[in-house]
């Protein structure tokens, strides 16, 4: 895999797991009061 | 006064919209797409389409629902009224049911091929297939198309499709609460981890051959992943992401219209909203991307990926997966966990397809849930035919084109200025961070308002364009009266909608929001 590739698949996956990263945290920590 | 069905929480929405969203695409004509648009470069325009088309529109469509819902309304003619009461409106609004429904028309035959392939991969029978010509001897001959050893008739097919007909009917039948939402948390996570299975296992399998070194899961992934930046000058390739985004996200088809509206009033909708695109999302840009295409490169190599990815998702899906498994080991299990990967991700998305439609009985018509679902089953089990029987002759392609390309487009613009003008984007906005658990960027405000409506404006005309002359079938093609019969049939289906719509209306279905609101 040539440089550029591996740069693409690296910000590729790290921007998907850090969107489902931060859903799942705002999913667990702000409750339905909060936003009340 | 009859109360409507709500989900229990967030999670089980999330879940639903997510599993609605993941579908064969995911696995089958993303990696496809990205192989044939400038691989890692394609994920530039796909971003921006994400960022611009995606994502508001799928706020757009959750906010819709859930005011529409509080007021007792469920599917396209109700919720288009709400924001802008006019028989015009209403009538567009019918878009809303109509394009489900003529999808699932077609998909469900499909999705019960998954379901008979996973069942033949561990019987064995699959497995007699070795080379890509038997496998899609099989495949044609299982769908009647040809005859074979292993089919001489369509009656197993058949059988398949009837099977997979009543489980989805009977989860509709049980509602959104014990039916869809109880299925979709479980068959979702089910769906996640054998797609991390699969992916894992082909990651993992390093270089099998030794005489071919270079045939590796790291060259596979480079295959897909090696960005060619001069592809981001061809406008083919910003419409090709701009689409697959689009379709992805499910977006333009009714179904989140449907589900947001079981939400109660002051659910949240802007992270929800986000949760399920990012689980699609994973499911597409990690998984989808780890499985298919690499595979191909690991043992087909550079050139024969390229041959398979231009071969088309459906063909990699079915003929090439099986034979990719066969090289592996635990080639059975791996071979009926893929295609029941793809089964799960079609019965969460063809459930979805039938909500709009039963809402619409019960919200506006007034009927129970039981002639409701009795009457969608006998008119989706006689309409579902002519997909079955004359698949040869172009029917499944011709509601594939009209309902699953064209008339999403027309219906999400529709949505678009709905929501962003006429509704307006100050109250649609206000609307959006409602009750909402993150904080949407203000800037979204302006991209609902004007970015989005003019790029899926855009998507149309060039699609139009390049496609317009494709609606109307050609008096030359072998297949002209099944195609024109096959169009016939969709006006028909959107006529009787408009009529029931009308009904709905003499009744007072549409006039009577406030007294209804009463009943959350």
């Amino acid at each position: 895999m040539s440089v550029g590739g591996w740069v693409m698949m690296t910000l590729f996956w790290a921007l998907t797991l850090g969107l489902n990263l931060f859903c799942l945290y705002k999913l667990l920590t702000v409750r339905p009061s909060d936003v009340d | 006064m009859r109360i409507r069905d709500t989900w229990t929480g967030r999670v089980g929405i999330i879940m639903a919209v997510a599993g609605s969203a993941v579908g064969l695409g995911n696995f089958l004509r993303f990696p496809v797409q990205a192989v044939e648009n400038g691989g890692g470069a394609f994920m530039i325009p796909y971003l921006v389409a994400l960022l611009f088309l995606a994502i508001p529109l799928c706020w757009v469509e959750w906010a819709m629902g859930r005011a529409a819902g509080s007021a007792g309304h469920g599917s396209g003619p109700g919720i288009f009224n709400f924001f802008a009461p006019s028989r015009a409106a209403r009538w567009f609004g019918a878009l809303g049911i109509l394009i489900p429904l003529l999808i699932y028309l077609y998909y469900i035959y499909i999705e019960s091929w998954c379901l008979a392939f996973a069942f033949f991969a561990l019987s064995g029978d699959l497995s007699k297939a070795v080379e890509a010509d038997q496998v899609a001897g099989f495949l044609t001959s299982y769908q009647g198309v040809g005859s074979t050893d292993w089919f001489s008739n369509m009656s197993v097919a058949f059988i398949f499709f009837l099977i997979t007909f009543a489980m989805n009917f009977f989860v509709v039948y049980l509602g959104v609460r014990r039916g869809i939402e109880l299925v979709t948390k479980i068959a979702t996570p089910i769906l996640i981890a054998l797609g991390i299975f699969i992916a894992y296992h082909v990651i993992t399998l390093g270089a099998p051959d030794p005489a071919k070194p270079d045939w590796s899961s790291l060259r596979g992934f480079g295959f897909l992943w090696n960005p060619d930046l001069s592809a981001l000058l061809n406008a083919k390739v910003w419409l090709a992401a701009a689409g697959q985004v689009f379709f992805t996200a499910s977006v333009g088809l009714g179904l989140i219209i449907t589900y947001a509206s079981y939400l109660k009033k002051n659910d949240d909708i802007a992270l929800s909203s986000l949760s399920a695109i990012s689980i699609n999302e994973f499911l597409e840009v990690i998984i989808g991307a780890s499985i298919a295409i690499p595979a191909a490169y690991i043992f087909f190599g550079p050139s024969g990926a390229a041959d398979i990815a231009a071969s088309g998702g459906f063909n990699l899906g079915f003929v090439t997966m099986p034979i990719i498994f066969w090289k592996m080991p635990l080639s059975a299990f791996l071979a009926f966990f893929w295609f029941f990967l793809l089964f799960l991700a079609g019965v969460t998305s063809s459930i979805s397809m039938l909500q709009p439609a039963i809402a619409f009985f019960e919200d506006e018509l007034g009927w129970s849930r039981k002639k409701s679902v009795s009457v969608l089953f006998a008119f989706t089990f006689l309409a579902s035919q002519p997909a079955i029987w004359f698949l040869a002759k172009g029917v499944l392609d011709t509601l594939d084109f009209w309902a699953g390309t064209f008339l999403v487009v027309i219906f999400a613009f529709g949505e678009a200025l709905l929501f962003g003008w006429f509704f307006g984007a100050e109250d649609g906005f206000k609307e959006i961070q409602r009750s909402a658990a993150i904080k949407v960027p203000m800037i979204f405000k302006y991209i609902i308002k004007y970015v989005t409506p003019l790029y899926l404006g855009v998507i149309l005309l060039v699609w139009l364009y390049q496609n317009g002359g494709s609606l109307i079938p050609s008096t030359s093609s072998p297949n002209f009266r099944y195609e024109v019969a096959t169009l016939v049939g969709m006006a028909l289906v959107f006529i009787i909608l408009i009529a029931l719509v009308e009904i709905a209306d003499r009744r007072g279905a549409f006039s009577a929001r406030a007294q209804k609101g009463g009943s959350r």
